[in-house]
């Protein structure tokens, strides 16, 4: 009789016993975030990799910088402390099928997206790994204690932070799925930022495209009815509008109001309008607009919803990236 | 295993230089007629945001650009129902270089401001399609204008 092993048992499995975050993420400071992981090892030497090393991941909004403000260290009981380092953009790894080798925040960003997140292009992976490749990670048993310590960012942002490791060798794209894992927390907001709050937490109940524009680019407005299920305001109508304040640099303020066109079959209630800023407002030649603020409304914007069911408008501001 | 690489890149090189060889006569009639070619009424067909499709989501289709050589030679354009472009009042109009052109320069009449945008004239059906691709507002966000000539 031939006994068939789990991969798991041949060539060692990773195991996130817990992440501890601290409650609150406060604008500007350093958050401390610890993992404790189980690196099994290999059952028999034949399986064991020599040379591997650890990644370890974790999900931050971009606004943090967290690649220039995150500092890991990797500290274990029988091996001590491994030199835990950014990996370089040049360093590629397996992408997902057909798409060659990427770089290790590409590759993450593939493999999980943005986690449990909306807003992806807000959001990056941070990667470390052990800065030199070790023989015995895979031949001891390893129960590390992963400390992460990172600087929050001074923006408002909610999102769902998320931790990853993997090993090096396996990748995020291997059959061997133990040799990865991931988990996911649930929503932080920062406490303490400043601007609008980019909710990364929240199916977004309106969208701007492009995310970056001024009034001289073609403009994209989408708002999605069913988003939030307390804001009912608008159930029922069927003509649904923006309704827009255009202030320009000088602080003039322009009134304008766009049909919007229902965008998508029967299963949703997305709506979406299309202008040139510009022509919208009948920009003079020397006016520049320098926001919109607006609500999604029936024709007589009686009924309306704004920010976060909230009462206040939606601000887009024009400016560039 | 860096021999094989090498021999592969210089078979690539010698595939490019026939297919070049052949398409660079090509070039070289087209070009010839260009300046020619660009004249009259032109309408947009298709409009792409970075790697959106517009077309069907606002109405292009009252803008038309006009090009002319007047009999002194001057070459102006003329603009109708302005839509997001490099400019939006009427001007003078040349290409950088009059052999090998990849791109437009456009000055409004009243500006000494010149617009440089970039430029290709492919042949699609059997036609001559004008194809811009510029920024308008922020250069993070990039267009490309697909025109079509008006029929007589």
């Amino acid at each position: 009789m031939i006994l068939v092993l789990p991969l798991c048992i041949l060539a060692g499995c990773i195991t996130i016993k817990s992440v501890t975050q601290p409650d609150t993420f406060v604008a500007g400071e350093n958050i401390t975030i610890t993992m404790n992981v189980n690196l099994a090892p290999a059952s028999t030497p034949e399986y064991a990799r020599n040379g591997e090393r650890v990644v370890i991941a974790f999900l931050a909004p971009k606004n943090w910088n967290a690649d220039q403000n995150t500092t890991m260290t990797f500290n274990d009981a029988t091996v001590k402390n491994i030199s835990m380092v950014l990996i370089p953009d040049s360093v590629l790894t397996p992408g997902d099928a057909g798409l060659g080798e990427v770089s290790w925040k590409a590759a993450f960003k593939q493999r999980y997206g943005v986690g449990d997140n909306y807003l992806p292009d807000s959001l990056e992976w941070i990667c470390f790994w052990s800065e030199k490749p070790y023989d015995y990670l895979q031949t001891i048993n390893i129960n590390p204690t992963i400390t992460i310590i990172t600087k929050v960012g001074l923006q408002n942002v909610s999102f769902k932070p998320a931790y990853s490791i993997c090993y090096k060798s396996e990748g995020l794209f291997s059959t061997f799925v133990e040799s990865r894992k991931t988990i996911n927390k649930t929503c932080m907001t920062v406490v303490g930022g400043i601007g609008e709050l980019l909710d990364c937490c929240n199916i977004p109940m309106q969208t701007t495209v492009p995310g970056y524009a001024l009034d001289n680019d073609i403009f994209t407005l989408t708002f999605d009815k069913k988003a939030n299920p307390e804001a009912t305001q608008l159930n029922g109508i069927l003509e649904n509008y923006v309704t827009m304040k255009g202030y320009t640099t000088d602080n003039d303020s322009i009134e304008s109001q766009l049909l919007l066109t229902k965008t998508d079959d029967n299963f949703s209630d997305k709506y979406a309008v299309t202008f040139w800023p510009r022509q919208t407002f009948q920009l003079t030649p020397d006016q520049t607009l320098e926001r919109i603020e607006y609500f999604y409304t029936n024709k007589a914007a009686d009924k309306k919803i704004g920010f976060a069911n909230l009462g206040i408008p939606f601000i887009y501001h024009f400016n560039c990236q | 295993m860096h021999q094989i690489r090498l021999s592969l890149c210089v078979l690539g090189l010698m595939s490019f230089a026939l297919i070049c060889t052949t398409s660079c006569v090509q070039q070289e009639d087209l070009v010839a007629e260009s300046t020619k070619s660009l004249e009259g009424n032109w309408h947009i067909a298709k409009v792409v945001q970075n790697s959106n499709d517009l077309t069907g989501l606002f109405d292009f289709s009252n803008f038309k650009i006009k090009f002319l050589k007047d009999p002194a030679g001057v070459q102006t354009y003329t603009i109708e129902n302005p839509v997001p472009f490099a400019v939006n009042a009427n001007g003078v109009w040349s290409l950088d270089d009059p052999t090998y052109p990849h791109n437009f320069i456009l000055r409004e009449n009243n500006s000494t401001v010149s617009k440089t945008i970039k430029f290709s004239f492919p042949i699609v059906n059997g036609k001559r399609n004008i194809r811009f691709l510029f920024n308008p507002g922020c250069t993070s966000v990039n267009y490309i204008y697909t025109l079509e000539q008006d029929s007589i």
